[in-house]
Parts: C-alpha cells; structure tokens; sequence
C-alpha cells in the first residue's frame, strides 16, 4: 500500500464523486420527507454507507421499524459486494489483517471498479482503494448533509449529464479489462442475465445474478484446457 | 434518536460490511480448485457487464447512443477523463438534439 497511490485514487475518483454527490443530495433531501432525524440521517451514510441499500430502506421506515426486514433487506441488497471482494483477493491477501479490514468497509461499486481497473493493470497498488474510497465516503457524507440542510435541489441534474458520469465510468473500465474475443462469451452472458433479472426481479440481484452467470462461462474454458 | 432506529441502523451497517470482508474469505474455502480459478477470472468483467446492461440498454436510446460513443473513445484511447468528456458532452448534446 503506497501514499501515491492513494493519491492517484483519490484523484481518479474525482469525477465519479461529482455524480456520487449528486444522488447523495437526492438521499439527504429524501431522509426528511422519510422522518429520519438529522443524526439518522448522518449515521446511516457514514456507517452503513451503501447508497442502493439506504434508498430501499427509506422506502421500508415507518414506526415501528421492522428491524430485521430491514437488515435482511441491506444484506440482499448488498450481497454484490461479496464478490467484488473476491474480485481483489489476490492484492488483499498479502496484506496485514488491519490493513485488509479498514481498506473493505471504502469498497462500494465505484471505487472497486475504479481500484480493480488500476490494480490490475498495474497501475496501483491497494492504496488506490484507500484514496478512492475516501474520496467517495466524503462525497456521499458531505451530500447527505447537504441534500438535508438546504433542502436545495440540484434543479436537473440529467441536464449537465451529471447521472451519466457513473455509466461512463464503468464502461470505460469495462473496456479496459478487454483481452480479446475470449472475453465475448462471458460479458454476453453476464448483459442478458442482468437485463432478465433486472426486469423481472426488483433490487440489485441482476447484478449478483450477471455477474455469477458470466463467470460461471469459465467452466467451458477450464474444460477445453483441461 | 430512538433505539430501534439506532439498532437498524447499526444492523444495517454490520450486515453491509460483512459483504464486504467475506470475499476473500469465500476464495480460500475453494482455493486450488482450476474450474472455480478460471470462473473468478471471469468475474470482475461479468460484473461490470451486468452492472452495466440495464444502465446502457434500458434507460433510453440517448443514453444508448452515448454509451456506444463512449466505449469506441475508451477502446480507441484507454484514456479515462477522455472517454468521460467523450461520454457526459455526446450525451448531452444528443439529449438537446432529439
């Protein structure tokens, strides 16, 4: 794990923040009409800090709390990030536990793509996900306070392309992890199993469900190898 | 504050990090194993994919557009703040367009 890294990180994440605090005002103004308080509001995105997961759970907060609905539904709705971990075992694993440990709690979609894009060419060493991950825990804290105080919409954000940024990011990425035809079968798999579970299932499980579907296509390639 | 919402919260919050450390935890109960090692190499470009599809090709045809333009930028020029100018202004121009 390197300073320059995190530096580098930090930097790379810059432009995905802005469309990160944009939906992060969204959450902040949301918390108020859901009858968060204040603290609520603050605690939920510092601690639990998964964007999808707080939105649904906005939608399910009504006294009395369900409390366990509400965990089960955090952990469904979060189970993406089980294998995006798994995704950075090979860089994690040598590091002290401690280390391990802190570095996971900043992995949320954007700064594990940005992180697996650079660590995998070569570019960074983990301290690219400490920088990323900061980057993004502040942008997302300093939205929600934002979106809860002023009350203040960004009039349209659509209108700057602002909501754009993420899918511009992640297909960049995408395009960087291009190898060859090989790669055709398993990302074809993994796009129509997530447009059908996507249109069929509400939450994030076309992600889950892609994902494991175009991975699951290494087995032929295990097999002819083998 | 009140308890309940305290301990959602807070449940909430173990709960998430929990799926965030038990990926490596995952990979060594099936370390060694060459099927399973090919399929977690397919893993990261699958979840990017699926991650992706629906925001590509059920959002709307501006979108559609821009995404396609971005992917040619990025494959041509494997230069990220490039390909997100390229994507954010064509989107926005297309956007003012139709």
């Amino acid at each position: 794990m390197s300073l320059e890294s995190a530096r580098f990180g930090a930097i790379q994440a810059l432009p995905v923040a802005l469309s990160v605090f944009a939906y992060g005002m969204v959450y902040g103004l949301l918390t108020r009409e859901a009858d968060l308080t204040f603290l609520e509001a603050i605690l939920s995105s510092g601690i639990i800090f998964a964007g999808s997961s707080q939105f649904v759970a906005l939608d399910m907060w009504t006294h009395p709390l369900q409390i366990t609905a509400l965990i089960l539904t955090a952990f469904i709705v979060n189970l993406r990030h089980v294998l995006m971990s798994a995704s950075l075992t090979p860089w994690l694993t040598p590091l002290p536990r401690r280390y391990r440990y802190t570095l996971l709690f900043l992995l949320v979609d954007e700064s594990w793509a940005l992180t697996y894009g650079a660590v995998h060419k070569g570019k960074a060493d983990m301290g690219f996900l400490l920088g990323a991950g900061i980057m993004m825990w502040c942008a997302w804290m300093g939205a929600t306070i934002t979106g809860r105080m002023v009350g203040a919409i960004i009039p349209h954000p659509e209108a700057f392309g602002l909501d754009f940024a993420f899918t511009a990011v992640f297909l960049a990425l995408l395009a960087g992890l291009w190898k060859g035809k090989s790669d055709i079968p398993a990302w074809t798999v993994a796009a129509v199993t997530a447009l059908c579970v996507y249109h069929f299932v509400p939450g994030k499980w076309y992600i889950v469900a892609g994902g494991l579907a175009g991975s699951l296509t290494g087995l032929w390639g295990a097999h002819a190898d083998g | 504050m009140q308890t309940d919402s305290l301990l959602a919260i807070i449940g909430m919050a173990v709960v998430t990090y929990l799926t965030r450390i038990s990926g490596p935890w995952l990979v060594r109960l099936v370390q060694g194993n060459h099927r399973v090692e090919a399929c977690l190499s397919r893993l990261p470009g699958s979840i990017l994919a699926a991650l992706l599809a629906p925001l590509v090709f059920a959002v709307g045809s501006a979108e559609a557009m821009a995404s396609a333009i971005t992917l040619l930028v990025s494959l041509k020029f494997r230069n990220m703040p490039l390909a997100l100018i390229a994507g954010v202004g064509s989107l926005v121009l297309i956007r003012h367009i139709i």
